[in-house]
């Protein structure tokens, strides 16, 4: 219909020109009434119940959804005798933005208001990505859920990708430059030591030595970890220094740069305390991987240590002792295995751990367990490690390996362990 | 609405397996799988503090990442409505 002027244009407003538009009008109701009534007969009582309140170019588009013809609607679908101006009809509304099945998944869940809504504002091409994507999700997602839950979780995901684009969100600032971990003169001199005093062991050698046959980015998480194979049935992970960058670690009074280097000063304390820490540990040394230099610990078995909740574990004592001496922050049900067929746990992630006075303590379930019970006091095989570590010149190779002040306050809880004969509760030395 | 999964490695071999799958719909949880996996004896950082499965799943498995961080126990979001993760939408653009 014309916009100028009234309703109708001065060359629409003959009598024929009113007749030929009432006759569409009739035309239209008609193909409306014909569509919900198909509708309502064939299982689809919400749609019909939404076509009636909109416009009947939406009816068009639910015929052309479900490719339904004049026998099976009773009404002749043939355009209307002349429209403005005497030239051809309009065109049929376009036909659903996806192929025969993506049309017939759009009618089976009822989403052809929330597609034709998402076609119109982003696009033919990517409301059939978006269909595309909702049918690759139904097996295992949607398919899942109860139906009344599956319905409403699919109109959910078209709606949102329509909220996306009417309200697009501006792209986050990128994050403000952090210092490059090569240009941190303290850090290459922590990894230098780490390097110079790796490599005496063969397990080390090994992790050294080995030219990966694969590397698999481990998905997720706050840091990019690589799954390394280093044989047959031998793999590890390497956690480089570059890509460290996030928020959560500053939340622990840590630099996220240090974290490779506290995976490999854990292993190096177990390692020198000897058993049974040594076993606790997974081995780790600085190398690179495809390019990127950072930590690289050997994969250990066993399940989350939560499946095995309740079980008396002949290692948590010595779990305890050693998160005490670390000043672990970070030691949940998560944050350890345990491998039944060995009897062993493995404590995994050292990111958060040499911690300093005050700094900020999640979880440390082993030492709090321990201290608070009637075990807190320690073994004399204990107190002969704290005082061998206290006596060593470089305090068992982690002299140059951390920062100075997380070495102190690590000499500080050996020094009050042996003074007080106990494990204490975390954060408490 | 969002559907987050939890991968642990196949230990002396190549890939991972889906030990657990977490979906939230209009903050009611369904978990299929090792349900173990999902507990309250582990909160996450979430932007208003720390938060439990039962404060609210949906917050505590978009933020999943910040406690489990591990490669032995992966969270991979498989669509998050919030953000916008697993539309796919751009997949394809040049």
């Amino acid at each position: 219909m014309c916009r100028t002027g009234g309703r109708r244009c001065p060359g629409c407003n003959g009598a024929t020109a009113r007749a030929k538009h009432n006759e569409r009008r009739r035309k239209n109701r008609a193909i409306k009434a014909a569509a919900l009534a198909w509708a309502r007969a064939n299982g689809h009582e919400e749609t019909a119940g939404r076509l009636e309140h909109l416009p009947p170019i939406e009816a068009k588009r639910f015929i052309a959804v479900h490719q339904l013809g004049e026998a099976q609607l009773g009404i002749s679908l043939g355009p209307v005798s002349g429209h403005r101006g005497g030239g051809p009809a309009a065109a049929p509304p376009p036909p659903a933005p996806a192929g025969t099945a993506g049309a017939a998944f759009i009618a089976r869940h009822g989403l052809e208001s929330d597609v034709a809504a998402l076609a119109q504002v982003a696009g033919e091409a990517k409301a059939r990505r978006l269909v595309d994507r909702l049918q690759q999700l139904e097996p295992k997602m949607f398919g899942r859920m109860p139906s009344v839950i599956a319905r409403g979780a699919r109109k959910q995901m078209v709606r949102a990708a329509v909220g996306r684009f009417q309200n697009p969100r501006p792209p986050a600032p990128p994050p403000p430059p952090g210092p490059d971990w090569r240009d941190d003169a303290r850090l290459l001199q922590q990894i230098t030591t780490a390097q110079g005093s790796q490599g005496r062991l063969p397990v080390e050698r090994l992790l050294l030595d080995s030219e990966p046959t694969s590397s698999t980015p481990v998905g997720g998480g706050t840091n990019t970890t690589v799954r390394v194979r280093l044989g047959a049935g031998q793999y590890a992970y390497h956690k480089p220094f570059d890509g460290l960058h996030d928020s959560l670690p500053a939340g622990f009074g840590q630099d996220s740069s240090q974290q490779p280097v506290h995976e490999v000063a854990a292993w190096r304390l177990a390692e020198r305390l000897g058993p049974p820490w040594e076993d606790l540990v997974a081995p780790c040394v600085l190398r690179e991987v495809d390019g990127k230099l950072g930590s690289l610990s050997m994969e250990r078995a066993g399940d989350q240590l939560i499946r095995h909740q309740g079980k008396s574990l002949r290692d948590a004592p010595d779990a305890a002792f050693f998160d005490a001496l670390i000043g672990q922050q970070d030691r949940h049900v998560m944050n350890a295995l345990y491998d039944s067929s060995q009897n062993r746990v493995t404590l995994i992630d050292h990111g958060y751990a040499f911690s300093r006075p005050g700094d900020y303590i999640n979880y440390s379930n082993f030492q709090n367990e321990r201290a608070g019970s009637g075990a807190a006091a320690l073994t004399s095989a204990e107190r002969g490690k704290l005082r061998e570590l206290l006596d060593s010149p470089d305090t068992f190779g982690l002299a140059g390996l951390l920062q100075p002040d997380r070495l102190a306050a690590l000499r500080q809880r050996a020094e009050h362990m042996l003074a007080t004969g106990r494990v204490m509760h975390a954060g408490t030395a | 609405m969002i559907i987050v999964e939890l991968r642990t490695p196949r230990v002396g071999e190549d890939g991972y397996d889906v030990a657990t799958t977490i979906r939230v719909v209009d903050g009611q949880a369904d978990v299929s799988g090792d349900e173990q996996l999902v507990t309250d004896l582990v909160e996450v950082h979430g932007p208003q503090g720390r938060v439990s499965f039962s404060d609210d799943p949906e917050v505590w498995a978009r933020y999943l990442h910040t406690a489990y961080r591990t490669p032995y126990l992966v969270p991979v979001t498989i669509l998050d409505t919030e953000t916008g993760e697993g539309l796919d939408l751009d997949a394809g653009d040049q």
